[in-house]
């Protein structure tokens, strides 16, 4: 289970996160939604400790992050995934290496047909199996997106995080790749940390939504009671009423 | 006034902190990186081979330039038979591995310095980390391994071509037998002349990698961040070269 308590992290005297306390059920799909620039991002580099908050903890399976040894650290990361919102594919490989580059740069017992297997099963599972030779600057955003998920996959981590999915794609993409969340999250049985400000991701991908405010989360909603939600602040986000 | 003073001497001080940091944790993550020899291998490739024109060409016209100036002068005290003494001594002590170092961390400092530049503000190093692979040993070691190799070899090409490029401008201008040359190098000169200039090329190395590496993993967002540490990294180790070959000069000769 992920539990972050009281976390506190500020970005040259800005406080972006106050007090930031959750825990996160196993299997379950959890949103957290806000304005840009409100922390949302910052709460998943928490999660990994690639930052460290100035209070507060992080417990990955009751493990402290950041009282970590760096070998202990990245033996939790192995039970994470993250989904970037730019992708950040290494753009000197190709698509293959991508994919498989935890397998190909870990001392495990699997032989180069096993490795391949799971890189042509995880490119299958986001509909990108003809692509294994391409290099990331020859995708689109979208696919871009979909290797990166296979990348974020391929170890089957317990917990899969994923940054603005949809960002910046188009309707049918992000419907597309909202989708191959809910299935790889329900064929894995991963559980999902998913921050976005998008609206149709946050409807189809979420068991239960916190609005990240004023460096703080709200009581959560699920995606049936947003839309009624009695919190003002939230009703105005779905409204568009606040800035995205 | 005192403000800003103060605050360069704080920033000189912390960088100085991390990048000693990260010279411990290259020796640390030498012996435990995974499939270290192939990295290696390919970056002493794709950085090294690369680096032996401008090697080359720098030694060449130092060793051309160097020769002209001495030949002249000892013309005057009728000391031109040793020539090839003096010529070598200048560049396999210092001019070599100087002038080697200084084009290399224009070529492979620079080059290492905008990769891991650009692949820190393209969040590849985040990603590196969140896939459980640490930078240092995957990105940091290979590279500065692959910089300590090849700076020892480059030097040796640029003890020869330079040498032998003196021998060329020098034995005609000089008027002097050409067996002279070597002769007078072999009387002056110890084999140590040599090896201590590959002990600096190593240290030197090591610098160059270590800089670049330090710049290019701390770039700030954006290509402007990019550039500033490519920069800063070429610049910063010039600067550390000169100021360790002087104590190295004077600990080694």
């Amino acid at each position: 289970m992920i539990e972050l308590c009281h976390l506190a992290k500020s970005f040259d005297g800005n406080d972006i996160l106050k007090d930031v306390s959750i825990s996160i059920p196993l299997g379950k799909k959890i949103t957290i939604i806000g304005p840009s620039g409100s922390g949302k991002s910052t709460i998943l580099k928490l999660i990994l400790c690639l930052i460290k908050p100035d209070s507060g903890k992080v417990l990955v399976d009751g493990d402290d992050m950041a009282l970590l040894t760096v070998d202990d650290l990245y033996k939790v990361r192995k039970k994470i995934g993250l989904l970037f919102q730019s992708a950040a594919l290494f753009d000197s490989m190709t698509v293959e290496e991508n994919v498989g580059f935890s397998l190909f740069e870990s001392d495990h017992l699997l032989s180069q047909e096993d490795i391949h297997y799971k890189i042509d099963y995880a490119l299958d599972l986001v509909e990108m199996k003809g692509f294994s030779r391409m290099y990331p600057a020859e995708l689109s955003g979208g696919q871009q997106k979909r290797v990166a998920l296979a990348r974020s996959i391929i170890t089957n981590p317990q917990y899969l995080l994923f940054d603005e999915p949809t960002t910046g794609l188009d309707p049918v993409l992000s419907t597309s790749i909202e989708n191959l969340i809910v299935r790889i999250s329900d064929e894995l049985n991963t559980t999902a940390i998913i921050v976005t400000h998008q609206l149709s991701t946050i409807m189809r991908t979420s068991d239960l939504i916190y609005y990240l405010h004023d460096g703080c989360l709200c009581e959560p909603e699920t995606s049936q009671s947003i839309n009624t939600s009695s919190n003002p602040i939230i009703s105005a986000f779905i409204n568009g009423e606040l800035g995205t | 006034m005192f403000y800003r003073l103060g605050r360069f001497v704080v920033a000189y001080f912390e960088d100085l902190g991390k990048l000693t940091f990260l010279s411990l944790r290259f020796f640390r993550s030498i012996f435990s990186s995974y499939k270290l020899y192939q990295k290696v291998i390919h970056q002493v490739y794709m950085l090294g081979i690369q680096s032996l024109p401008i090697t080359i060409i720098t030694s060449v016209f130092i060793g051309m330039a160097f020769t002209l100036q001495i030949v002249r002068e000892f013309e005057k005290f009728g000391a031109n038979f040793m020539l090839g003494g003096i010529v070598g001594l200048a560049i396999w002590r210092e001019l070599a591995p100087l002038l080697t170092g200084v084009a290399v961390s224009a070529r492979i400092g620079a080059a290492i310095a905008s990769e891991l530049g650009t692949m820190r503000v393209t969040e590849q190093v985040d990603a590196l980390k969140a896939l459980s692979q640490d930078p240092v040993k995957y990105l940091v070691v290979p590279r500065i391994l692959a910089v300590m190799i090849m700076m020892p070899l480059l030097v040796g090409v640029a003890d020869a071509v330079g040498f032998m490029s003196g021998f060329f401008v020098g034995v005609p201008l000089a008027n002097i037998n050409p067996n002279a040359y070597f002769n007078s190098a072999i009387t002056m000169l110890q084999p140590f002349d040599i090896v201590g200039g590959l002990i600096k090329a190593l240290v030197f190395g090591f610098l160059i990698g270590l800089i670049a590496c330090y710049q290019g993993l701390n770039a700030k967002a954006g290509a402007k961040g990019v550039g500033i540490s490519t920069t800063r990294a070429v610049v910063n180790t010039i600067i550390a070269i000169f100021i360790v070959n002087f104590f190295l000069s004077y600990v080694l000769f």
